[in-house]
């Protein structure tokens, strides 16, 4: 079954939930480092949350790629998985 | 969302994080042979390169992973204690472990602790951490995790059952140095120093513990015979403690190239009744000393039996908490009257357990909650997860932590 797009706003909200933080802290230019459960457990966590909601497979270059929530972002933009991002 | 937990669930992910198909991830992980100790010493050099850029570790690396892992007992019939995850012939990826006995409730059970996880800058957060942790996991029924540092601590707390901290105390010795960093001035801290250090050792004097007639102290050397006794005669009260022996505390303390040690021993009308492990950091005057390891036990005398030749030495009741609490803290004053007299300012000792930290708090000792070391259990024997799993049942030294 193809995944449902969502908004910006809902993509943000997302991955504040899965990586346990206030909603307020996360932006597209939070960095990976100021998210402290964004780490080895938390890039499985991630990895495995795209794949079940979205049906998105990373590879490694977009692993190593994944420095901020803005590139999760882009790779949900580019995947078509955002109604209101268009990939750049 | 749930944290992925199993091997299974984690196997598809960290197949496309680091490019090896799933079918072999597992075989990349295995125990290292001698031939690869010169990879892993590279790749440990890359990680403390990128964890301190332009700085060295202070210590002869490659000299202290051979008493680690090479020279730890048990070495000589077990594989090498320490695991390499190989991505085409190049480590990247590595795990060590130390054999231990942990005393439960009169049973001892084979365990290991878990320490120095290092994965290449190049694959770091990629998943790497977390299988290594998980093939531990199932591979050892009794893993133990302490002293993890920041980078890790998150993941552990996920994967594992953590348990109350290695808690940190500290008690001056002298106020100069510690005046000297607050006021930024060598000059007024030692200055403040004159006036302030008889106060202090007026106050200090108030938390001193008498000693009783009969208790002396003498220095225990490497494979000392009356050690074994004291541990055979502790382990059966101990309610959950990683078992001290002779082997354990030789390899651990008196082999350490890293640090040097002392241990001391208190006797009770000549009975061997405790030890005590000091150390100071032994360079720059030897400001920071630290308590590391204790074991005690209070003498008791069995009723002699129908025919025996005299009065033995009976089991030490681990139970008796306040005579208990009372030999931890003349063990621990002998040890920070050594420290004192080696010319440190502070002392500090890590503890886990309700004696020896409230004898550390009889002594003046003050909490340091910001040096704390995490402790997780990985995983346990079913028949002893309610013990291993309450933490007041827990008795941790720094002895048992994975930095030295």
């Amino acid at each position: 079954m193809a995944a449902q797009p969502i908004t910006t706003l809902e993509a943000l909200q997302w991955i504040a939930g899965l990586f346990e933080e206030s909603v307020d802290h996360i932006a597209p230019t939070t960095p990976r480092d100021a998210i402290a459960a964004w780490d080895s457990l938390g890039i499985l966590t991630l990895m495995a949350g795209l794949d079940e909601r979205f049906d998105i497979r990373l590879s490694a270059t977009e692993i190593g790629q994944l420095q901020s929530v803005g590139a999760i972002l882009d790779i949900l933009a580019n995947r078509k998985c955002l109604t209101d991002l268009a990939a750049g | 969302m749930t944290w992925p937990t199993s091997l299974s669930d984690i196997q598809p992910y960290l197949a496309d994080g680091i490019g090896i198909p799933q079918g072999r991830l597992l075989r990349c992980f295995h125990p290292a042979v001698t031939a690869h100790i010169p990879d892993i010493l590279a790749l440990r050099q890359r990680v403390f390169k990128r964890d301190a850029p332009g700085g060295k570790p202070s210590w002869d690396d490659a000299r202290y992973w051979h008493w680690k892992y090479v020279a730890q007992p048990r070495t000589a019939t077990a594989p090498l204690p320490y695991w390499v995850f190989e991505k085409e012939g190049e480590i990247i990826g590595g795990m060590g472990l130390q054999h231990v006995q942990v005393d439960v409730h009169g049973k001892t059970y084979p365990a290991i602790w878990g320490c120095d996880i290092v994965v290449h800058p190049s694959y770091d957060t990629r998943g790497l951490g977390v299988f290594m942790n998980l093939v531990f996991q199932e591979t050892f029924p009794f893993f133990l995790v302490l002293g993890t540092n920041a980078r890790s601590t998150h993941m552990l707390a996920g994967l594992s059952h953590r348990l109350p901290s290695l808690r940190s105390y500290k008690k001056l010795i002298r106020t100069g140095p510690a005046l000297e960093h607050r006021l930024g001035s060598r000059v007024l801290g030692k200055a403040c120093a004159v006036v302030l250090d008889p106060l202090y050792a007026l106050y200090d004097r108030s938390h001193r513990v008498q000693i009783p007639p009969g208790l002396t102290f003498e220095r225990i050397e490497k494979s000392d015979p009356r050690i074994p006794a004291l541990c055979e005669q502790i382990a059966p009260h101990t309610r959950v403690r990683v078992r001290r022996s002779t082997e354990m505390l030789a390899w651990r303390f008196f082999d350490n190239p890293r640090w040097h040690y002392e241990c001391h021993g208190a006797l009770f009308e000549h009975t061997l009744c405790g030890y005590v492990i000091t150390r100071t950091d032994g360079k720059g005057g030897a400001a920071i000393g630290m308590i590391v390891d204790w074991l005690c036990g209070i003498p008791t005398r069995n009723p002699p039996r129908s025919g025996a030749a005299g009065e033995a030495p009976g089991p030490l009741d681990e139970e008796a908490t306040p005579a208990l609490a009372y030999l931890h803290a003349l063990l621990f004053q002998y040890g920070v009257g050594r420290l004192a007299a080696q010319g440190v300012s502070t002392v500090y000792s890590h503890a886990c357990g309700r004696v020896a930290e409230a004898a550390l708090k009889r002594l003046g000792f003050i909490r340091d909650a910001a040096a704390d070391s995490p402790f997780f259990v990985e995983s346990c024997p079913r028949e002893i997860e309610a013990d291993v799993l309450s933490a007041p049942n827990w008795t941790l030294t720094h002895g048992d932590s994975d930095i030295d």
